[in-house]
């Protein structure tokens, strides 16, 4: 059981950061994303010894709260994140207009292109977090990046 | 060419906030709300049993029982009941006395047994009784719950709950009260609490496998229910009175709700009832007495954390103020005891900021601090009556008395820097970077006879606040993490959540100003 709950713990601190990075980015705010991203970790620890795959079960978990806090809360939306970026600096309107971009996508679509291109799944992995099939990812991502591309230019995009 | 990781990478933030100690003790709490949550719920829970099985006799004068075995209780049929069965099925009872003092059962107590014999291991006897309480058997006291694993004669009270463990099956639980129903159910084991109104008299219990043969006998009981009223139901920690309300209006019914959080649950008091109760489910409509299932559709989870209780006109209002889910959400709490939440959400302030150890919250006028921990502490008066708070480094920044201060857990220091400005509307406050950020719809600059909206950045190391002039009284929405952006809106505080002027402006105390591109944004 040590063993295990190290393999938690080192887990969790592996893990934590990109989670919440990849909420953020989904649209939650910081505050919000922290919240998900521990009390899915939570809920892993709680079903450590039963859940055999943690990454894509805690992925899933998370964002499932994070699509429920936003169901809940119509305005969640509202309050999207500002990015945290250099006062005046050159990248600043650019990440506004990247958050307003990735705020028009479709909730699935927006998840689809974070899971990939932010936190580097597969096609497999995502569609294993999503529970859908990978065809369903491609299509999403296909979609995805057409109207990314619409709004933002051109862009290189590399397959996860 | 920008790489679309990169671009994710200007959205996605700085990572996590917290650490593994924290998602420890969340774990932590997560199972012990689980547990407590599985013992909350009834309005007054009575009465009694569950745990007899199988083979069940029923008396003729249905107040005294044998079931199979010996007997082993006093038999006095007006007195006792009593049932025994085989090892097998027996399940084992605790009795959890919600009020020892109180006169019980429906027997005399000289009609008790004195000494009764010790009950063979295989038979477990359940006697109303009046007066001490006769056990009999191996029940050890355990945090005031007697368990009687094998045997054993416990006393029933109203109020009282009994477990059954381990589970026996399906048990059918029918009751009355004075002819009347009370509304039962029936349990896989665990708690059977028993519902009813406030009326008095005799509540009959009627149990009996539901998985028994046709014919099997059933076990009654009676329970007086002349008692005074159960005492507090509390849930996850002794529930306290956060406030007596001090600002209370002055036509304020009789019954009116008091409440605190225990972290995540609701606590509404009646005072009429003198009981202290409710938990309240938000994602029902009028579902007073449910504990709060933090898994449903609505109910407020970690980080709700603040809210406050509007009185209007014969209503309450249970706005949540906390930064995390349903920030801004509105229920309104009747007098009737209903819970509705409003379809229409009105922003507020956020007073928790990113801190979720430490909200803020004002209450009845009074401006309350809580911890996670499940401290509270008044700060006092609150001066104004949408003015925010933050949470800088583990203290609260608000404003009292028309100052800004910063408060430690038990002192005031006043920052000072806006000076006393009782009355002026207060557009927010809220941390960012180093500070605080605080609108004002009108604050007069030193030499200037004419007042005008402005938007203050006060930093806390000591340094002097920026100030720069608002173009109209705004709002100040949000602050991301790091402070260096805040969004300001043209709204009223109530406002339909419609938003169609909002503004971004970023600020790293050398500078202030507004971000051109803002409108981009679609809030």
């Amino acid at each position: 059981m040590a063993v295990r709950s190290a393999d938690i713990t080192d887990f969790i601190d592996r893990e934590r950061h990109h989670l919440v990075r990849a909420l953020v980015a989904y649209g939650c705010t910081q505050s919000a994303a922290d919240d998900h991203c521990a009390e899915a970790c939570a809920r892993l620890w709680e079903r450590w010894e039963a859940v055999h795959e943690p990454r894509p079960w805690v992925y899933r978990v998370a964002f499932n709260l994070a699509r429920s806090a936003a169901r809940r809360s119509s305005h969640a939306r509202r309050y999207a994140s500002i990015p945290s970026l250099p006062p005046g600096g050159p990248d600043a309107e650019l990440a506004i207009v990247v958050r307003a971009a990735l705020d028009s996508l479709p909730p699935r679509e927006r998840q689809t292109i974070v899971l990939r291109f932010l936190c580097d799944m597969s096609v497999d992995q995502t569609a294993d977090v999503m529970g859908c099939s990978p065809g369903t990812v491609k299509a999403a991502t296909s979609h995805a990046i057409d109207r990314l591309r619409v709004q933002l230019g051109p862009m290189e995009v590399f397959d996860a | 060419m920008p790489e679309l990781t990169d671009l994710l990478g200007l959205v996605a933030g700085e990572g996590a906030a917290f650490g593994v100690e924290d998602v420890r003790r969340r774990k932590d709490e997560r199972v012990r709300r689980r547990r407590t949550l599985a013992t909350a719920g009834a309005l007054l829970v009575t009465g009694f049993v569950a745990g007899v099985v199988a083979f069940a006799t029923l008396a003729d004068d249905r107040d005294r029982i044998i079931v199979g075995g010996q007997p082993i209780a006093a038999t006095d049929p007006q007195s006792t009941i009593e049932t025994s069965t085989t090892a097998s099925a027996l399940p084992s009872a605790e009795i959890v006395p919600i009020n020892p003092a109180a006169p019980t059962s429906v027997a005399p107590a000289s009609e008790q047994p004195a000494d009764p014999e010790p009950a063979p291991p295989d038979s477990l006897v359940l006697t109303s009784a009046l007066g001490e309480p006769v056990t009999v058997g191996p029940c050890p006291e355990v945090q005031g719950s007697k368990t009687c694993p094998t045997s054993g004669t416990v006393r029933l009270q109203p109020g009282s709950r009994v477990r059954v463990t381990p589970p026996v099956g399906k048990v059918l639980v029918s009751a009355s009260a004075d002819d009347r129903p009370v509304p039962i159910g029936e349990r896989d084991g665990g708690y059977i609490d028993i519902l009813f109104d406030d009326f008095a008299g005799t509540l009959r219990l009627t149990v009996a496998p539901l998985d028994a043969p046709a014919g099997a006998p059933e076990v009654d009981f009676v329970v007086p229910l002349d008692v005074e009223p159960a005492p507090r139901l509390t849930v996850n920690a002794p529930a306290t009175v956060v406030s007596e309300a001090a600002n209370v209006p002055a036509d304020l019914p009789a019954t009116y709700v008091r409440y605190r959080s225990t972290e995540n649950d609701v606590v509404l008091v009646d005072r009429r009832a003198g009981t202290e109760l409710q938990l309240v489910a938000p994602s029902d409509d009028s579902d007073l007495g449910r504990p709060i299932d933090p898994t449903d559709e609505g109910a407020c989870s970690e980080g709700c954390g603040a809210w406050r209780l509007i009185y209007d006109s014969g209503d309450f209002t249970l706005q949540f103020t906390g930064s995390g889910v349903g920030p801004g959400e509105m229920w309104d709490v009747h007098i009737d005891g209903s819970l509705k939440r409003r379809p229409e959400l009105s922003p507020v302030a956020t007073s928790g900021g990113d801190e979720p150890d430490v909200a803020v919250a004002e209450i009845f006028g009074e401006l309350i601090v809580f911890t996670s921990a499940g401290g509270e502490a008044s700060l006092g008066p609150a001066p104004f009556s949408d003015r925010g708070a933050a949470v800088v480094d583990g203290d609260v920044v608000t404003l009292h008395d028309g100052l800004l201060v910063r408060w430690s857990g038990d002192t005031f220091e006043p920052l000072g820097v806006l000076g006393r400005l009782p009355g002026v509307p207060i557009g927010g406050l809220m941390r960012v970077a180093g500070g605080v950020a605080v609108s004002l719809d009108a604050v007069a600059a030193p030499g200037d006879a004419d007042s005008s909206p402005v938007l203050m950045v006060v930093p806390l190391d000591g340094n002097p606040p920026v100030v720069v002039g608002l173009p109209r009284p705004m709002q100040l929405l949000d602050a991301d993490r790091t402070g260096r952006f805040v969004v300001l809106a043209d709204m009223p505080h109530s406002g339909t959540g419609i938003r169609t002027d909002v503004e971004v402006w970023w600020t790293d105390f050398a500078s202030l100003g507004r971000l051109d591109r803002a409108s981009a944004i679609a809030w």
